[in-house]
This record gives C-alpha cells, structure tokens and sequence, in this order.
C-alpha cells in the first residue's frame, strides 16, 4: 500500500482504506491540539518548511497530548496509523527532501518505522525525543512539564539524530546529559569564553562525542554509573574531542 | 669480619652504560612475575645434580622493619653502596635507585626475597675464570656456560631478570659448591650490583657501574673484590640473612624486591601464592617427573608447590600417565590420542647432525569442569618446563574441548617406557636453538639460522601448523559431514570476530573463500593490544595475495568507523613482504605473501590504547586463482 505514490504525496490513504488493519487503543484522545500546534508552525515565518526546528516546537504539544504509556508508545501500529492517515501532510513537509523515486528507504522509514528504532518514524522520533527528555515538575502535572531540553535537542538535528539513533538515549541520565552538555547554547558558551582556539563545529563535537561515548559504554555499564559520572564523563569525553579536534593533544 | 663494596673503573673515554644491556633486553619480554619465577626455576633446574634427587627450590619472602632492617642494611654496608648509587642519579635508572635508597631509610623496610636451591652444583669456578658457572651467574654478561647444549637457558641473558626485580639493582650470592672448584671450603659468598657509570663526586674517577661485595685483597683504586670463604662467609652470610643448608647449592637474595611492571606492591602472602602457582603453571612437567620440587617460605611458615592444589594442571599430567594407554578416537572425557608431528632436523652448518625427527602430541578430551587452560597445547622438551601454551580454542568449528601437550626432544618417551633415541637428542638441541632469550617460543632464532644450514625455518615454522592440523583431525565434532555441507556452512561465517552487523560489514568476497582462525587480546603492561591469526583458502585452487588486518571501535550496539593504528604487524610465514600503509588515514596491517602462498599467520600490536575500549580484530584477504609456479 505504501508506494512511490504515496510517498511521494500524490496520493492519500484514509481510514477506510486502512479498516481491516486498525486496532482500536482502548481509550480515546483528542489530536485537534496537535493539528493546531501543526497550523501554527506551518504558519510561523521564522520556521522554513524541513528545518528540525519543527520538531523541536511540536515536541511539547505532541507529547503532552499523546500522554502515552512507554508500552504503548512502543507499538510501531500506532504511529503508522498517526504518520499514514492522520498527520501525512506533516510527514511531508517536515521530511519530503529525503524522497528519491529511486530509492524510497528513506522516505518509507519517516511513515513506517518505530518500535526500537526511535530515530526514523517522523512522529514517533519527535514523541520519543520528548519522553527521553522533559523534565517533570514537582506538581506531575502533564501541563507544568518543562520541554526546554526537548527543544535544545531536537532542534540541532545533529545532536537529535546522535542521541536517538543510539542505545544509550534509552538511558535517560545520559541523554540529560548530552542534552544539556552538547547543545548550541552550551557549545557556543564554551567557544565564547575563547579557552579554545579554533575549535570545531558543533556538529562535529557532538558527532565525535558520541561516538567516543559508544565506544566507552562498550566496557562500561551505564545504568551503574552514577549521574555524577556520567555527566563527568560525558564534559571529559566533549572537551577532549574540542582539544584534539583544535589540535591540542 | 664483613665484606665491603667495590667498583671497579673505566677510562673517561670507555663506553658509558645508563644501564644494565641485559636487564634492558629483559626488561623487554614480559616483566611480570611470570618472567622472574620462570627463569630462576629455569635456572636452578638446568643446574640440577646429576643423581636421582630433585632440585630442591625455596623462594623465601621476609619484610624486614625497624631495628631488623637497620641491622641488615648495616651488614650490607650500604653506606657505601649508596655512595655510588647517588652519584649515578643523573641516568633514569640511577635516579629510580637513589630514590629506591631513599624511601627505604626513611621507612625503615626493606623487602628480600631469597632464593635458595638444593642438589645443584652451585657457583664452580675460578674468580676469573673463562666458563664457570660463578663468572655465568656472578660476573658475565650475555654468557651462558650452562651445562650441556640442552639447558633451559642458553643465552646467559634469564640472569639479568635478578637484577631487574631488586629496586637496588642488588643481589647477594651464597653457594654450598658440589665439588672443590676452586676451593674446598664452602660457602662462597659474593654479592654484585648494577650501577649505571658514574664519576666521583671530584670527576676524577669514572666508575663503569659494576659492583661487588666482597673481600678487597688490593689497595689499588677500582680493583675487583673477590668472593669471601668458608667460615667468614659464613658469618657475613648469618648476618645478611642468607645462610643455607649443608647440601650443594645457591642462595641468590634479591634486595628489595619488587615487580617492575606491578601497579602497587603485592602484599608478601599475595606474592608467595602467585609465585607457588606460576611454579606449577610453568614446571609441572619437571615438579610431576620429580625433577625438580619448588617450596615458598613466608614468615617462617614453608609451603611446597603442589599440583595437587592445581588441580588445573592434572589435565596435562594425565596426558602423560596415559601416554602408553592412548585410544584412537577421543569418545569419552579423559581419553587420550596420540599422534606424531614430524620435525626434520636439518643439518648443522659443519655437515653435522641431520635427522628424520618427531615429537609426540597427546591430546586428552577435557571434561566440562576443567576449563583452565582449555584447548591449549603445552610445549615441552627435556628441560621439563613449559616452553609456551599454545591456544587452538576453535581449531575447528564445534571442536571436542581439550587438553594437549607436544614433547619434543628429550621429552618425547616420558610417560612411556621407552627412552629417548639419537633423533631425540637432535630434536632437543634443534629446539633449544629455536627458543628466543625468554625461552617462551619456537621460533626461527638468529641461533638457529648460525649453527643450521637450509631448512630450519620449514622445520621450525612448521611445527606449529602441524599440530593444528593433527588437532583439527583428532578434535573435530563427531558428525556426518555431508558433501556440501560444510562449505556452505563455512559460507555463512565470516573469519573474525566482527560479528555483529554492520553497514561496511557486508560479506564480500573473500569472506567466502577463506577461513582461519584469529585472536585480539588487550596488554595490560604495553597498554596495547596484541593480536594474532591464521587465514587459509578453502580452496586448494586458489592462493592468497594480500591481507589487510585492522582494528576496529566498537560501540554499544555495532562497530563504528573508528580504527586504531596498527602499530606492527610480523609474519611466521615465509617470504611475506609487511607494510603499514594508511587506510583512511589510519595505520593498518598489509602481508603481501610470495605467489603459491595457501597459508598465512600473523601477529602484531596495536599502538598503545589508553582507553582501552572494546576493539576488535577485522581481517580482509585477497585470493585468487593460484597461479603456475
């Protein structure tokens, strides 16, 4: 059913088409938040269609709305269902850049994946960027969680990209962690203090930091760390990758 | 009545020695406490008695404190031992040594470690005399007079390890003499450092580093103390800790001892275990023939290594109580196959020697409980102490685990009751030649390349090929091997041990055509990693023309596309040209082998790794067609 069609946006697939596969949730929930949230960044001047800012400022919305239990969220149906019927012209104009007649893998993945994978499906990436990210507030309530760490990752498609695609994100102090340490804000503090001549870009600091973090978590067991080490560890690995990008070491 | 330090001197414009050559090349090899137990033990067996009574070894640990450790830094004179020792702080080694001085005035402690030896023939020789075992162990350096052509060390070089393990670079000798040579009047006591050169503190007088403490019989600057005898040896001995019983042998004191290579010092029980089980790890053939017993005394308690405690070891010891009892087929744990590796000992340079040798391979199938050392082959020769343990883990797919042990040479006929033959003796004296100075391989030496003429380095190269191949008969699973089977199965699995997926990781063609076997293993002393393997086509068509060896980042779930260096890489083949070239501007392994090359191994080191992640071992091989030679 998903062809080049479809995927390339010319054609739709609706509830009808898709009945004798849909699988009721047991609860209902209302998305109008989520179409509205749609229309105002579609609307918003400062937001260029395909850039990862839309992402980061549908994030709050959509997982607030989506107030999904991790076992529900880790049902790939359901964001097949919210990427094919309900969101496509989302799905589109955040990703339709990726679509190559030729080879529709990249395409397929933004509708169709999920599961494990919290990198591909367009949605499910955005709700699990959120999940592995927010803050909750003293009150618990789903209304006074902060997503400001949510924004400063999923806006730096880099950093988003790096920390979903790995094992380690399901580790939430860690991803806190990259979060807080390898964003723009905080790189960019780091290289205005001017400790480093010539430093590298911040793609390429977050790129290599955690790969470096990879390649550590192969010898050490992250959910035995300690917070304080990881954050220790995840600052020592990023200010190295500055130093021996900048040709300090 | 003591004996007093002396040092002998140089001219200003002889060669200057920041430190010792031998102790450097040893210092080199694996300085650990493996090194140190295997060539004192070495050395003690090879100077065994010839009579039916073991060498009798005791390593006794003492840490001396307070009023006992002033007493015997007294009788060691070491007020002017350390006079020199700080005038020789402007070299590394010497600096380590002033500070070794230092830190053991101020703390009043001191560590010795004396080695004692029984029914051995102890330090013969005149003072200044040509080949001796007192100029050997006491005087020389980088000569071996150990008796007959077979001992365990032929290099003269195991020595130096004393030195190398005393922070001091200090070590006492006390030996009951087995026969009247030089004198009648045992013991004989004499004690030797190893200074980097050094000046007086006016210049005047450069010092080579080579000291010795002894009896002064000349008044003249830089002359040589001489050993101290009989009863006043005795007396110096009493107070320096170092008296021994009646029965002929050495005493060697090692003062502060230490391992060079350890993180923190080893508390002394911790010392006397690992000791008592690297005695029985690497001399059980020697301990279980009788040959040779080994005892550690700490805190005046002794301890006698058995193989009884290590258990480990019984899989081996079984091998050869079952030498004359071998089956055919390994069916059942404890079995024992035999089977024979041939070795044709070349010819001597002279037109000497030449034979049609064997060694013996026994392999016993382990039982599931005996893991230690699993499908390791132990090699043996006459001197009774384990030359290497060779790792055949997955010889074959699915192989039936095992325990095996090659003797060679005069070894051959033990656990029988035949004896060694003439072929026997060429293979043993072939396989001395082979062993580098830290006697822990087979392997083309430059002794073996001077004193054999063409066809040594088949003959030794091959040894080792040889037993994989017999292992691979004699251990593979008991399956019916279809005709296709195997080599569709063989298709399925890549060589290495990169198995987890990976986009760059997609099986190319090689992968198809080779098998082998590989290893990657981290150094904790080099603080690199050191990895080995052996790659062959399936076909017999074809020949291999290039292999590409890299070493590669894990992370969590796959490989990434981080390499580490390859530091060197070194081939046991013949006629393959190395080289390191760059791979995306990494280092990596190239073996380039001669045309009509089938099999290649190799092994190498990384550059050092400081991060000491997961890294693994990425072999690509290039074969083709084999071509008409």
């Amino acid at each position: 059913m998903i062809d080049n069609r479809f995927l390339a946006g010319e054609r739709e697939l609706t509830e009808d088409d898709l009945r004798p596969y849909l699988q009721p949730l047991g609860r209902s929930i209302d998305l109008s938040p989520i179409d509205g949230r749609i229309e105002e960044i579609r609307a918003d001047d400062e937001i260029d269609a395909q850039d990862s800012l839309i992402d980061a400022e549908l994030a709050p919305t959509l997982h607030r709305t989506l107030d999904l239990t991790r076992n529900e969220a880790a049902d790939a149906g359901l964001w097949h269902y919210l990427c094919i019927v309900r969101f496509p012209e989302f799905v589109h104009y955040r990703w339709d850049h990726v679509f190559d007649p030729e080879s529709t893998g990249n395409m397929e993945e933004k509708f169709l994946k999920a599961g494990t994978d919290t990198y591909s499906n367009a949605l499910h990436r955005i709700w699990w960027g959120a999940e592995l990210t927010y803050e909750e507030d003293e009150s618990g309530e789903v209304e006074d969680r902060d997503y400001s760490r949510t924004k400063r990752v999923l806006g730096f498609q880099e950093l988003a990209n790096d920390v979903l695609d790995h094992d380690f994100s399901r580790y939430v102090p860690v991803t806190h962690a990259c979060g807080d340490l390898l964003c723009h804000d905080e790189l960019d503090k780091i290289k205005e203090e001017g400790k480093y001549a010539d430093p590298p870009s911040n793609s390429d600091i977050v790129s290599r930091t955690t790969t470096l973090l990879r390649e550590e978590l192969t010898v050490r067991r992250v959910e035995m760390m300690e917070e304080d080490d990881i954050v220790g560890t995840v600052e020592g690995l990023r200010d190295d990758v500055i130093r021996r990008e900048a040709g300090w070491l | 009545m003591s004996g007093q330090w002396g040092f002998t001197t140089s001219r200003p414009t002889d060669a200057r020695y920041g430190d010792d050559v031998a102790k450097y090349a040893m210092s080199h090899g694996e300085p650990g406490l493996k090194t140190f137990v295997r060539e004192v033990l070495q050395n003690s067996n090879d100077a065994r008695l010839d009579n039916d009574q073991p060498a009798r070894v005791t390593f006794k640990l003492e840490s001396l404190r307070d009023d006992e450790a002033i007493e015997y830094l007294t009788s060691l004179d070491i007020e002017t031992w350390s006079e020199h020792a700080n005038l020789s702080t402007d070299t590394e080694s010497g600096e380590h040594i002033a500070e070794a001085i230092k830190r053991i005035k101020d703390e009043e402690e001191i560590r010795i470690l004396t080695i004692e030896d029984e029914n051995t023939q102890g330090l013969l020789g005149e003072e200044n005399a040509d080949e001796s075992n007192f100029t050997a162990l006491v005087r020389d350096v980088l000569f071996s007079s150990k008796s007959g052509d077979t001992a365990g060390g032929s290099y003269g070089l195991g020595k130096a390890v004393l030195w190398l393990y005393s922070g001091l670079s200090l070590v006492m000798f006390n030996s009951t003499l087995s026969e009247p040579n030089p004198r009648d009047e045992s013991p004989r006591l004499i004690g030797r450092t190893r200074l980097p050169t050094h000046k007086s503190e006016a210049g005047e007088t450069v010092y080579q580093g080579h000291g010795w403490y002894g009896n002064l019989n000349s008044d003249e600057e830089g002359a040589r103390p001489e050993s101290v005898w009989g009863d006043e040896a005795k007396s110096v001995a009493d107070n320096l800790r170092l008296s021994r019983p009646g029965a002929p042998g050495t005493s060697i004191q090692v003062v502060d001892f230490r391992v060079p290579t350890a993180e923190e010092r080893l508390a002394d029980d911790e010392l006397a275990d690992q000791i008592t089980e690297m005695a029985i790890e690497w001399f059980w053939p020697a301990i279980y023939r009788g040959d040779l017993e080994v005892a550690v005394e700490i805190n005046g308690e002794t301890k006698r290594a058995s193989i009884d405690e290590y258990p480990q070891y019984k899989a081996f010891t079984s091998c050869l109580e079952d030498h004359d009892d071998s089956v055919s087929e390994l069916n059942e744990p404890g079995d024992v196959v035999e089977a024979t590796i041939p070795l044709d000992v070349p010819k001597k340079s002279d037109g000497s020697g030449g034979a049609d040798g064997q060694l013996d391979l026994l392999i016993r199938r382990a039982d599931s409980s005996e893991y230690q050392h699993r499908n390791e082959v132990a090699f043996v020769r006459g001197a009774g102490m384990v030359v290497e343990y060779y790792n055949r883990d997955r010889v074959v797919v699915g192989n039936q685990d095992f325990h095996a042990i090659l003797l060679g040479g005069e070894a051959r006929p033990w656990g029988t009751d035949g004896s060694s033959e003439d072929a026997d003796t060429l293979v043993e004296e072939f396989l001395t030649a082979a062993e580098p100075p830290q006697h822990d391989e087979w392997v083309r030496t430059e002794t073996l390349a001077n004193t054999y003429s063409r066809g040594f380095r088949t003959a030794v190269e091959g040894i080792k090929s040889s037993v994989t191949e017999a292992l691979r008969r004699l251990v593979a699973p008991n399956v019916d091997r279809g005709a296709t089977g195997p080599q569709r199965l063989g298709n399925r699995f890549k060589i290495g041990n990169e198995s987890r997926g990976d986009r760059s990781d997609r099986e190319s063609p090689s992968s198809q055509r080779v098998t082998g076997d590989t290893n990657i293993s981290f150094d904790d002393v080099y603080t690199h990693w050191s990895f080995s393997g052996e790659v062959e086509p399936l076909s017999d068509w074809n020949e291999i023309r290039r292999v590409t060896v890299s070493l590669i980042r894990m992370a969590e779930e796959r490989a990434t596309s981080d390499r580490l260096p390859v530091q060197n890489i070194s081939s046991g083949t013949a006629g393959v040209s190395i080289s390191l070239p760059e791979e995306n501007g990494v280092q990596v392994g190239r073996l380039e082998p001669a045309p009509g090359t089938s099999k290649i191994s190799f092994e190498g080191v990384s550059t050092e790794d400081r991060r000491q992640v997961e890294t693994r071992l990425k072999v690509s091989v290039d074969v083709a067609e084999r071509r008409d030679e």
